[in-house]
């Protein structure tokens, strides 16, 4: 019997949305975010970063700028081919591997390890997730941290919508949001509209409160795990329009 | 070493907002939710209920109209006090017990615990909380269960207001939250008016999400547990108000 393949595994809702996802100004933020990331993670010039579900390597390649030892994981090949284009053009090394997040895993390879942009829950079971921090915290050096970066689930309700669309770059990007399973999970509904034609994805994602991330992390052997309301260390509280969970091997 | 005596032991604080806790429209809410409570709790003729945190026993006294052996265990003699009175005139055999809900505990005593109206999250150790769980666990019989009605920290990000105030009968009351960093609680203050006075007091709530709330009675040692978004098992989405966890004691 054939397993239906997961939204994510979906090369052509990555491709589609590539426009929506990473817009210029979102590659310009990340200049400015990576060096609160480098403070949140305590990077010494140097060290190893490990960036997991890369995506197109805003991330990875502002930290190779800035002269970190970086590798990109991603499952999407057509997002680290144009990371590898990008790194070529700038002639940064950055390593970029094709993987799945939750069977990549290096023994203590890394001083530090960042997953943002919510690219945390896509998987229906649990312990997938816990699976993930796991390989993480192995891939670890003792003293290493992993940061996560996603859409808390106390921001999220605190600005719900069910329904929102957005004009980017002509084209028009609708979302519907509904809270599943005693809010433990979202279903969205993204529908683009290209060039005459209505595209339409399903997706589904697990939601964790802040201190659910940080129990989960826990279980994965992080310890003094801060949870915070931005890359800048703000609190994680009502005004927080991210949360930005920390865990320490 | 003396500590602290914190809130909720303070029995002015309950005194001073007693009349806006419980109004008329509140009591009259408790005769409506009794019959879908039965029924999320599959009681059955004559079942024994515990009604942990019962306040002036709104739920009790419902309780016990509709034929239940209820036992009502609030720290408010006040309270307490009130729910004998009501019981009394209305010749219902009620027991009222003032305990702490962090000690009571009687083996196997009932079918079903409930615990309404946000009366869960008080104790500055989150471990109280959980001692709490078990002790309910400890209180129910097999297959017993055990219902937490609370605002939920969904519900409370989805509605939070900073500030806000209401007024009932020429009195006033300000309510003034922070959310405490991590979304873990709320820091209250609440402000009274009344003929001029003005008395203040400043409490801290744990809050718990669904999950959270799921996961810590599966801590406790209960078999299953169930997240409603209200008592006619309404599913917990953008759309409810209220979280309603129902834990299920192992056969």
């Amino acid at each position: 019997m054939g397993r239906r393949a997961p939204w994510f595994e979906d090369d052509q809702f990555w491709k589609m949305y590539e426009r929506a996802m990473f817009p210029q100004q979102r590659i310009d933020a990340a200049r400015e975010q990576a060096g609160q990331l480098v403070a949140r993670l305590g990077l010494k010039p140097g060290q190893a970063v490990l960036d997991l579900c890369c995506g197109p390597g805003r991330f990875s390649l502002e930290l190779a700028r800035r002269g970190y030892r970086v590798t990109g994981v991603d499952r999407t090949r057509s997002y680290l081919a144009e990371a590898r284009r990008a790194a070529r053009r700038e002639k940064l090394e950055v390593e970029f591997v094709q993987e799945d997040m939750r069977r990549f895993m290096r023994p203590r390879a890394f001083d530090a390890v960042i997953n943002v942009f919510p690219s945390f829950g896509y998987f229906r079971r649990q312990s997938d997730d816990l699976r993930v921090c796991r390989n993480v915290h192995r891939s670890m050096q003792p003293g290493g941290r992993f940061l996560i970066e996603t859409l808390g689930k106390e921001g999220l309700a605190r600005r719900y919508q069910c329904r929102d669309w957005q004009e980017v770059g002509g084209e028009l990007v609708l979302h519907e949001v509904v809270p599943v399973d005693g809010w433990s999970a979202l279903e969205q509904r993204r529908i683009l509209v290209r060039k005459g034609r209505t595209y339409e994805f399903r997706l589904w994602m697990r939601l964790y409160s802040a201190a659910e991330l940080r129990g989960l992390l826990e279980r994965a052997g992080f310890r003094s795990v801060r949870m915070y309301g931005g890359y800048d260390g703000s609190p994680y509280d009502s005004e927080a329009r991210r949360l930005v969970v920390v865990g320490r091997k | 070493m003396k500590r602290k005596t914190p809130w909720f032991e303070n029995d002015a604080f309950w005194a001073v907002f007693r009349p806006s806790m419980f109004g008329e429209e509140r009591w009259q809410m408790a005769a409506k939710d009794a019959e879908p409570l039965a029924r999320l709790l599959h009681l059955e003729r004559g079942a024994s209920v515990l009604d942990l945190c019962c306040g002036p026993g709104r739920f009790s006294i419902e309780l016990a109209r509709r034929g239940f052996g209820v036992t009502g265990v609030d720290r408010t003699a006040l309270f307490l006090n009130e729910a004998r009175r009501r019981a009394r005139q209305q010749k219902l055999d009620v027991e009222f017990v003032r305990s702490d809900m962090r000690r009571f505990v009687r083996p196997r005593a009932y079918d079903a615990c409930i615990n309404m109206y946000t009366s869960f999250g008080y104790f500055e150790n989150p471990a109280d909380d959980l001692k709490v769980c078990r002790h309910v666990l400890q209180s129910l019989r097999p297959g017993g269960r055990f219902l937490i009605q609370a605002a939920g920290k969904e519900w409370l990000a989805r509605h939070f207001q900073p500030s806000d105030w209401r007024e009932m009968a020429g009195t006033f009351v300000l309510e003034e939250r922070k959310v405490a960093p991590g979304w873990t609680g709320l820091e209250n203050r609440w402000v009274l008016i009344q003929n001029g006075k003005v008395m203040e007091f400043r409490f801290f709530l744990r809050v718990y999400s669904g999950v959270e709330l799921r996961d810590l009675l599966r801590r406790a040692g209960f078999a299953r547990v169930d997240i409603h978004g209200g008592l006619n098992a309404e599913p917990y989405d953008h759309n409810s108000r209220w979280l309603v966890a129902v834990g299920s004691k192992g056969r």
